[in-house]
């Protein structure tokens, strides 16, 4: 062995500046990678906060309930840069994704010191769905990086709160929410979980987070007037029992219940992931608050996932993957095993990350390779979708595209069409391979299969 | 604390108690028994269940019923034909003429409210919702000419901005150009 080897093997060479030249030559490769994609519509949900950039209405789908307020006030500040709309969506999300495996660090190392920060930046940013975060032009990294910042904003271990500190984390909370409506119960766990451990800071939170609410609030009651309430009770309704296959969902739908069932090891994974979160928990005595609001936030969104969430859509996961990887990080001095622990998670991250990943940065998502095939096509065909039919419908006017959801409806179209007729769907159809395959990017992008059927 | 997230959880299940949706679609509030009952009576005729799809179309009975006297004279018997006839492809056309007697009805009814522009949005919202039902049924460009109108119906419609920030007032004239577009393109008369 070598000097410096057996040093290092004596423990008496850091390798963290090593690893944060390997971690930062990985984040700027990731993030041209982000760059250097053209923007393009992924789904429907992509193409309604399109709309929002230009004219914000829930019920007419610009964006979708529950509106997305503070991400569509950051995509309009991004437009005078961006050009487009197309453009600032791509920029402000890009950004976001960009932004999080710092903000990681940077709770970490407030909290824990350098080498958690190493590894809060490192599992940040190898996390499977940090493309899904960067590319698929939605919300859900804005609800993630905001709820980091909140965390940064927490006192120390043992730290006398400042008021000031405590009122900008309550900005932050409340800005995250405005972001990411949906993920209420994240947020909610995190606020819970600072406020058990550093009651003091709750009275000046609750000013900040109302500061950015009450505005908020009140423009959407503006806007949208009493109808906004009715179309979230029927959103809320129809996501628990119709569309979005959740265990209330009737017969026939799948649910994160089922879907753990019938994945290889998913029972064992999932009972192995609560109970290390669940030994964090029994850690957090004398913790600081930042860990103890992640906990508890991961927690309640598990459960939240489970119970109210699509297991069709992976990218609901993304805030578990982060939250995992910085509870792990500041874990590093008050769990023995953590080390190993943080060194298997990366492995299986990487693994993950690029057993899924097409690295082609010109790859174009699925749904819109999708359209510029059938837009090539000579004769005008008939498609039944129930993935994107908004966006079919809009970049091909000259198409019949029919909602795959009213399955009768769309049989029918799709039995007496005058030309060529198609079937675009996530889900492979029995006995025959599909007529052309687009495939997703990365993983929460779920490829999509063309059938012809007449 | 523990009062809060009671009151959350709470408030949580009470919104999904209060009224089960009951049409795939993100967009307007309230119940249409036209667009809910849609795909149990498509479904029944594409399977040839006709018992069923008469199932399906007794929930849609009381607002063809509605569009047979107020807004298109004649529909109620294009339904009971193709039912008797067991035509699948003639109810999706009496189903596309009731959605277009919808639209105009919907559009004549923001009309008279332009003046209030919550009633007026969510009645063109509703029109929105029942084109998008038919979308795929109509010929491509009376489909596009269709969208195209009510996007501009839309923003005829002004807005009341956010604390007067940015408010706009209603434009009847573009309104009415709207609305006589989407009645052309879906073949209708004022």
């Amino acid at each position: 062995m070598t000097d410096s080897a057996v040093r290092i093997a004596r423990g008496q060479v850091s390798l963290i500046p090593v690893g944060w030249a390997i971690a930062l030559a990985a984040y700027g490769a990731e993030a041209i990678w982000v760059a250097l994609h053209r923007p393009a519509i992924s789904s429907d949900d992509a193409l309604f906060l399109l709309h929002g950039l230009t004219r914000f209405s829930v019920l007419d789908l610009s964006p979708q309930f529950p509106g997305y307020p503070g991400f569509i006030a950051m995509g309009r500040m991004m437009l005078p840069v961006a050009g487009d709309p197309l453009h600032a969506l791509a920029m402000l999300t890009g950004t976001i994704a960009i932004a999080i495996p710092p903000m990681a660090a940077l709770v970490a190392w407030r909290n824990c010191g350098s080498a958690a920060a190493l590894a809060a930046f490192a599992l940040a940013l190898a996390q499977p769905l940090a493309p899904d975060l960067g590319l698929s032009l939605l919300t859900d990294g804005s609800g993630i990086l905001f709820l980091l910042v909140f965390l940064a904003l927490l006192p120390r271990a043992g730290e006398a709160p400042q008021s000031g500190h405590s009122f900008l984390a309550g900005i932050a909370l409340a800005w995250a929410l405005a972001c990411r409506p949906s993920d209420t119960v994240l947020f909610a766990g995190a606020a819970i979980g600072a406020f058990a451990l550093a009651r003091r800071i709750a009275g000046p939170a609750i000013v900040g987070a109302l500061f950015v609410l009450v505005p908020v609030v009140l423009a959407i009651a503006a806007q949208e007037g009493p109808a906004y309430v009715s179309e979230g009770v029927r959103f809320i309704g129809g996501h628990a029992t119709l569309w979005g296959n959740t265990p209330f969902a009737g017969p026939g739908h799948g649910n994160w219940l089922s879907a753990l069932a019938t994945i290889p090891g998913g029972v064992p994974l999932a009972v192995l992931i609560v109970a290390a979160v669940g030994v964090a928990l029994m850690r957090l005595r004398g913790a600081p608050p930042a860990l103890a609001a992640a906990v508890v936030a991961f927690i309640a969104y598990a459960v939240w996932i489970v119970t109210f969430q699509n297991p069709d859509q992976l990218r609901h996961l993304a805030p578990l993957a982060v939250l995992g990887g910085l509870i792990a990080a500041m874990l590093i001095r008050r769990i023995e095993l953590a080390r190993p622990a943080i060194t298997a998670l990366l492995a299986l991250e990487v693994w993950c990350l690029a057993a899924t990943t097409q690295f082609d940065a010109y790859a174009l998502p699925p749904l819109s390779a999708a359209t510029e095939w059938l837009e090539a096509q000579s004769a005008a065909p008939t498609v039944a979708t129930n993935l994107g039919v908004e966006a079919l419908r809009r970049a091909l006017p000259h198409t019949r595209v029919y909602d795959s959801y009213y399955a009768g409806d769309a049989a029918l179209g799709l039995a007496t069409a005058a030309g060529p007729a198609y079937r675009l769907t996530t889900t492979p159809l029995a006995a025959r391979p599909p007529d052309v395959t687009f495939a997703g990017r990365f993983s929460g992008e779920p490829t999509l299969l063309l059938y012809r059927v007449n | 604390m523990s009062r809060i997230t009671f009151a959350f959880f709470a408030l949580c299940l009470m919104a999904l108690g209060a009224s089960p949706a009951s049409a795939y679609s993100y967009a307007a509030a309230g119940a249409e028994p036209l667009l809910d009952g849609r795909d149990a009576l498509f479904s029944a005729a594409a399977k040839g269940d006709w018992s069923a799809a008469a199932t399906a179309l007794t929930a849609m009975q009381p607002d063809l019923d509605y569009l047979e006297q107020n807004e298109d004279p004649g529909i109620a018997k294009a339904f009971s034909d193709a039912m008797a006839a067991k035509d699948a492809k003639a109810l999706q056309a009496a189903f596309t003429r009731a959605a277009s007697a919808e639209i105009v009805r919907r559009l004549n009814g923001a009309r008279d409210n332009l003046a209030d522009y919550q009633t007026a949005k969510v009645l063109v919202v509703k029109a929105q919702r029942f084109y998008t039902a038919i979308a795929a049924d109509l010929p491509p460009d009376s489909s596009t000419a269709v969208a195209d109108g009510l996007k501009r119906a839309l923003d005829a419609l002004g807005n009341p901005g956010v604390f007067g920030v940015g408010a706009r007032k209603p434009d009847p004239d573009a309104f009415a150009k709207a609305r006589a577009d989407v009645f052309a393109a879906l073949g209708r008369t004022a």
